[in-house]
């Protein structure tokens, strides 16, 4: 099933499939190893707009909504 | 080869400034957090008896920029690049996203050497990297690195000879499946239980958890600053003036001269100095930075600090972001934020953290109407603590009403959007004391050297005008605005005029003044509004255009004159 990071299940990895955005913001996310086949973990969602936060290479990051949107992943 | 500089490079948090201060031993602000480092810094060391220029790039994850702290660091590699040799910093904790960097430095074919720093962390986390291997994978040396207690320094130092451009090949569309190649070769990763750390790291930035979490913590932080601040008043400084105060006394016997008398010492009443109200140099020109302001400038560095050593800034950036988010800005705005209740020259500089210019005009002109620096909050303090602690949380309220409406109107009135959240969060990690200690030291000396001239120009202006009768006239000038509209008495006038320049003279020259409580909450409420204070004003003219400056400036003006007035009115 295809769907954007803010509806995939929390806890659990994912695969990236795409990311459908600007050339920006795909440059920053490719920076981080949110590419295509890479494995990605949502671990922490903010309610009410907030960001929420990602494992992705070992590492964690915070992404506000609209960028997480933009990540399309396979669970 | 010719190496005529070195430039550290590598994302941001991996200790590139720690690597520079073990280089060249100049002292550099570290932290944990990402984007600790706005502006390059430039030392030297010597190598083989020759003078190499060392340069300490603020971190970025690419070579293509997001944001001004990342432009900083492309431009600096385009520039200085051709004859020098670059360090690549990489956090061997995640090595996989660091090599990012590394493989696009490599396509750029700069002669590199690789440090895997945080090399201590990568046991604790079970990871196992074989760095020989990588090394001959890339082709440029690679070094393992513990920055903070120096481990493989010297190692880096000598491989620095050798750096080498690498002779990896790939096509830029396969940088990742080139990197998952080499990490799946060098790196072994065991699987681990999480520690009570890694329970903590997520607890903390939960909401349901974690803003329980941030109020104990920022609770308790405030705690320490009010615990610190006055022991050290009490123990240090207070004695310290008790002890100098026989000198002052009998230098005021010595001197004759009655104008020159007036500037050292100030007003003398009866034979005895008041350090707060006598308005020399030598006695309140001293007094009020050395022990009413410093105390808790020191004590709140120093909580500030260990906030963040341990990494918990960016989980408190997460936990606000939607509030800063309301406000144009995002959840980063934390650490000016934070920072500029120290002093709000440092809190300007960091808004470099932010990606836009939209959004550092709104967190500059938030910091510098609504945040209190030390001075500021030490006159809310001294003039409104003496009608207790409720008319004190009164005048915090008023500024965080105001914080929150200008930054609301500026978000809406303003085009454009803002960009979201985007922001690594490191593990927590035990503060590096040593370090801890330094960079309280480097935020002391330069509150010292902000404060003191000013602070003593400042004097000095105001007896040179008081003896001149100028300031009768400048009073009569402002008489209107101040007395007229605020409803503060004529003798503030002066004081708060005085607030141009630093806000600790401002305080000195109110304290003598008997206000009542609204007045004194007003006189608190603007002197903390109107403009920040000239140094801070300086750094801002230095980040805006003229245009945004002006526009700053009005804004400030304006608000702080329809609150005071409007406050007049109501209270």
């Amino acid at each position: 099933m295809k769907i954007d990071l803010l509806r995939a299940p929390l806890g659990r990895d994912v695969i990236v499939i795409d990311v459908v955005g600007g050339i920006c913001l795909k440059q920053r996310l490719f920076a981080l190893g949110i590419v295509p086949g890479k494995k990605i973990k949502k671990v922490v969602q903010h309610p009410m707009g907030g960001p929420i936060i990602v494992e992705i290479n070992g590492s964690r990051f915070a992404l506000g909504r609209g960028m997480a949107s933009k990540v399309i992943v396979e669970v | 080869m010719k190496m005529r500089r070195i430039l550290l490079l590598g994302n941001p948090n991996v200790g590139k400034s720690v690597i520079f201060s073990r280089l060249t031993g100049t002292d550099v602000i570290v932290s944990n957090y990402p984007g600790t480092t706005v502006e390059y810094t430039k030392g030297s060391m010597k190598i083989n008896g020759k003078e190499v220029e060392v340069i300490d790039v603020p971190g970025t994850y690419s070579l293509k920029p997001s944001n001004k702290a990342e432009e900083v660091a492309v431009k600096m590699l385009e520039e200085l690049g051709k004859d020098a040799v670059v360090v690549n910093v990489v956090d061997s904790t995640n090595l996989e996203r660091n090599l990012y960097l590394t493989l696009e430095l490599m396509k750029k074919k700069f002669p590199m050497v690789v440090a895997l720093n945080l090399w201590d962390e990568t046991n604790k986390k079970g990871i196992h990297i074989d760095y020989k291997k990588l090394e001959k994978i890339l082709g440029v040396p690679v070094v393992a690195t513990v920055a903070i207690t120096g481990e493989g320094i010297k190692d880096l130092v000598e491989k620095l000879k050798h750096a080498s451009r690498g002779k990896l090949r790939f096509s830029e569309d396969w940088t990742w499946e080139k990197i998952g190649e080499i990490v799946s070769e060098v790196q072994r990763i065991e699987h681990r239980h999480p520690t009570w750390k890694e329970i903590l790291e997520t607890a903390s930035v939960k909401p349901i958890t974690g803003i329980p979490i941030a109020i104990i913590v920022l609770l308790l932080s405030f705690f320490f600053v009010r615990i610190i601040g006055e022991g050290l008043i009490d123990y240090v400084f207070d004695p310290l003036f008790e002890a100098y105060k026989p000198f002052v006394i009998r230098l005021d016997g010595m001197i004759k001269n009655e104008f020159l008398k007036k500037i050292l010492m100030g007003e003398v009443f009866d034979g005895e100095i008041s350090f707060e109200e006598s308005l020399g140099l030598l006695t309140t020109g001293l007094y009020v930075p050395f022990a009413m302001v410093l105390p808790y400038v020191v004590a709140f560095y120093f909580v500030l600090g260990i906030l963040e050593d341990t990494g918990y800034l960016p989980r408190l950036a997460v936990l606000l972001d939607n509030v800063f988010h309301k406000l144009g800005l995002h959840g980063s705005a934390i650490v000016p934020t934070l920072l500029g209740f120290g002093c709000n020259v440092p809190g300007a500089l960091s808004t470099r953290i932010l990606e836009t210019r939209r959004q550092r005009f709104i967190a500059l002109t938030l910091l510098s109407i609504a945040i209190p620096c030390i001075a500021q909050s030490s006159i809310i303090f001294v003039l409104v603590g003496r009608y207790g602690v409720w008319a004190i949380a009164k005048v915090y309220s008023i500024l965080s009403i105001v914080w929150l409406s200008v930054g609301y109107l500026l978000n809406k009135l303003m085009k454009g959007s803002s960009p979201e959240l985007f922001l690594e969060i490191p593990p927590y990690r035990f503060p590096y004391i040593p370090g801890l200690l330094k960079k309280l030291w480097i935020r002391i000396r330069w509150f010292l050297e902000d404060a003191i001239p000013y602070v003593m120009l400042g004097v000095l202006l105001v007896n040179f005008l008081y003896t001149f009768n100028v300031l009768s006239t400048v009073s009569r000038f402002f008489e209107p605005l101040i007395s007229g509209w605020l409803g503060l008495p004529k003798e503030s006038v002066v004081g708060i005029v005085m607030g141009f320049l630093r806000k600790d003279i401002a305080m000195s020259m109110l304290l003598p003044i008997n206000m009542t409580e609204k007045q004194a909450i007003i006189a608190s409420v603007i002197l903390a509004m109107y403009f920040p204070c000239m140094a801070t004003f300086v750094i801002v003219f230095k980040e805006l255009c003229a245009r945004d400056l002006i526009k700053m400036v009005f804004i400030m003006l304006l608000v702080s004159f329809l609150v005071g007035g409007f406050l007049n009115k109501i209270l």
